[in-house]
């Protein structure tokens, strides 16, 4: 008993063919109508089971040419299907000419069955063929088209139902990132509030200070606390919550220092100049803690005696990517006999350390009348971490 | 017993892995405190490694979260690997997912910063056999 079977999924060809050999069938298989029909010329074939759907020529007309052909009309015809499952399907599989139409999926002992019932027969002598009640050539097409157009809409259906369902999901996926952005929010909005609060307190305990020099390192530090917390807020200000502008960050610090420092620079000007840089939080906060003891140094030394004074600061990221900040001011400059290596006091250490150790980049006094200094640093360091 | 601490401790010799020079400094001028001197601090895992195999110290604080790619958990496994030096974890937050990270890195104590003088005399005493 030879059965062949038409099947374009590859897989469940192969399940079907391991099933039947199993038992005892001898197994050939093609992939749609077209090639089966060619292998039914050149193959004695003792029954036929048939997907519909299935591309080049599919189920319905492959049975269609087999009960129109005289030599192949009288094999069984066992359609076996998971698409076309209407009741009109069958009707129509059956008028076509179909012994069976069953539908997938099936327990394998039922499916053996049913294709053994037809084997038996065929053994006995007792087959008798199905002949197609449909002689009317326009009549098929007619029905072949309805079940066509079932089938289109359907799979319509199922596409929209597809589309609302991926619809909501997608909604769904706006709401989280819209969370997560409110909670990222009100983080840096909290961790910046607090900050406030240290530097407020510290403020208030200064204030009961008598030592002129502890009530300065008070002040400075309460300017360091209040820097750190304004790379909070402009987290919480940038689009992406993620990287700030390092120009408006400076611009923030210098406004800050200005109106906070004991000895009030009324009479220093402070400039900020040059490109647009964005920068993640790692590097956002060493540079301006250092552009904060920078600032702090020239207003508190540069200009002895309420002089009239100006301070610039320029940003540059050049074509390798290096960002370059140029510090100067137009004071009385660091003394004669400064030597680099040895003489940089705590702040200016801190900077040096801050941007050679921590931003891995490069810290140079330029020798002037003035003070003047360029920082070289490369972002990169970190991975973006939201 | 104060000064014998500190004569044998003089002789240790620690590093620093940190990628805050600010929070480096700091640590390494309290363990001075404890007359520990302490090697220049390393920012990067990738050359925590290279020094650590170098310098053989004899002891390591391990910063988790670290500049470059290599964090301080990759580091310590590599210096573990090829190495006997003791490995001291320090972290902003000792969670449970940085514990079953750092499984299977052998470390002698997890430390959750700040680190204070309070926190580090102990391990040192207890390294020194005190």
């Amino acid at each position: 008993m030879r059965i062949l079977i038409v099947e374009d999924k590859q897989e469940s060809r192969y399940l079907l063919k391991v099933l039947l050999k199993k038992n005892g069938y001898e197994v050939v298989a093609a992939k749609n109508g077209k090639i089966a029909l060619e292998m039914i010329d050149d193959n004695r074939i003792d029954l036929i089971i048939s997907d519909i759907l299935m591309p080049e020529m599919d189920g319905f007309k492959f049975c269609q040419l087999i009960k129109k052909d005289q030599r192949k009309k009288n094999i069984p015809f066992v359609f076996y299907t998971a698409t076309y499952i209407d009741q009109k399907d069958e009707k129509f599989a059956k008028d076509l000419g179909a012994d069976l139409f069953l539908r997938k999926p099936i327990e394998p002992e039922i499916f053996l069955k049913k294709i053994e019932s037809i084997a038996s027969k065929l053994q006995q002598g007792k087959y008798v063929p199905q002949e197609t009640k449909l002689k009317n050539n326009g009549e098929i097409y007619h029905l072949y088209n309805e079940r066509l157009i079932k089938k289109l809409e359907d799979k319509i259906n199922e596409l929209e139902k597809e589309v609302e369902k991926r619809t909501k999901i997608e909604l769904e996926l706006q709401k989280t990132i819209q969370e997560k952005n409110t909670l990222l929010q009100e983080l840096y909005h909290r961790t910046k509030n607090n900050l406030q609060v240290i530097s407020s307190m510290m403020r208030l305990k200064s204030s009961y200070l008598q030592n002129r020099e502890i009530e300065k390192i008070f002040h400075e530090i309460e300017n360091k606390i209040l820097c750190m917390a304004l790379v909070h807020q402009k987290l919480y200000e940038s689009k992406n919550l993620s990287q700030l502008s390092l120009k408006k960050y400076f611009q923030s610090i210098t406004e800050l220092l200005k109106k906070s420092l004991v000895s009030k620079p009324q009479n220093i000007k402070i400039q900020i100049c040059g490109d647009e840089i964005e920068v993640l939080i790692d590097t956002a906060m060493p540079l301006g803690i250092a552009l904060n003891e920078i600032i702090t140094n020239s207003i508190n030394h540069a200009f002895p005696d309420h002089q009239k004074g100006e301070i610039k600061i320029k940003l540059q990221l050049t074509n390798d990517n290096e960002m370059v900040i140029d510090i100067s001011d137009n004071g009385i400059g660091l003394p004669d006999n400064f030597d680099q290596n040895n003489d940089l006091g705590f702040g200016l250490q801190t900077v040096k350390d801050l941007v050679t150790y921590q931003l891995q980049g490069k810290f140079m006094l330029i020798q002037d009348k003035s003070f003047h200094c360029k920082i070289i640093v490369k972002e990169g360091l970190y991975e973006p971490r939201i | 017993m104060n000064q014998e601490f500190k004569n044998i401790a003089r002789q240790l010799k620690i590093l620093i892995v940190e990628d805050e020079i600010l929070t480096a400094k700091s640590l390494s001028n309290d363990l001075k405190k404890l007359g520990v001197e302490t090697l220049d601090p390393i920012p990067k895992g990738e050359t925590a490694v290279e020094i650590a195999l170098k310098e053989k110290p004899d002891l390591i604080l391990m910063d988790i979260r670290l500049a470059g790619k290599m964090d301080g958990i990759e580091a310590a496994r590599i210096i573990k690997e090829k190495a006997k030096i003791p490995i001291l974890f320090m972290t902003g937050y000792a969670t449970d997912h940085i514990k079953v990270k750092t499984q299977g890195v052998d470390c002698i104590e997890f430390l959750e910063k700040p680190i204070t003088v309070s926190q580090l005399r102990p391990i040192i005493e207890d390294f020194l056999g005190f």
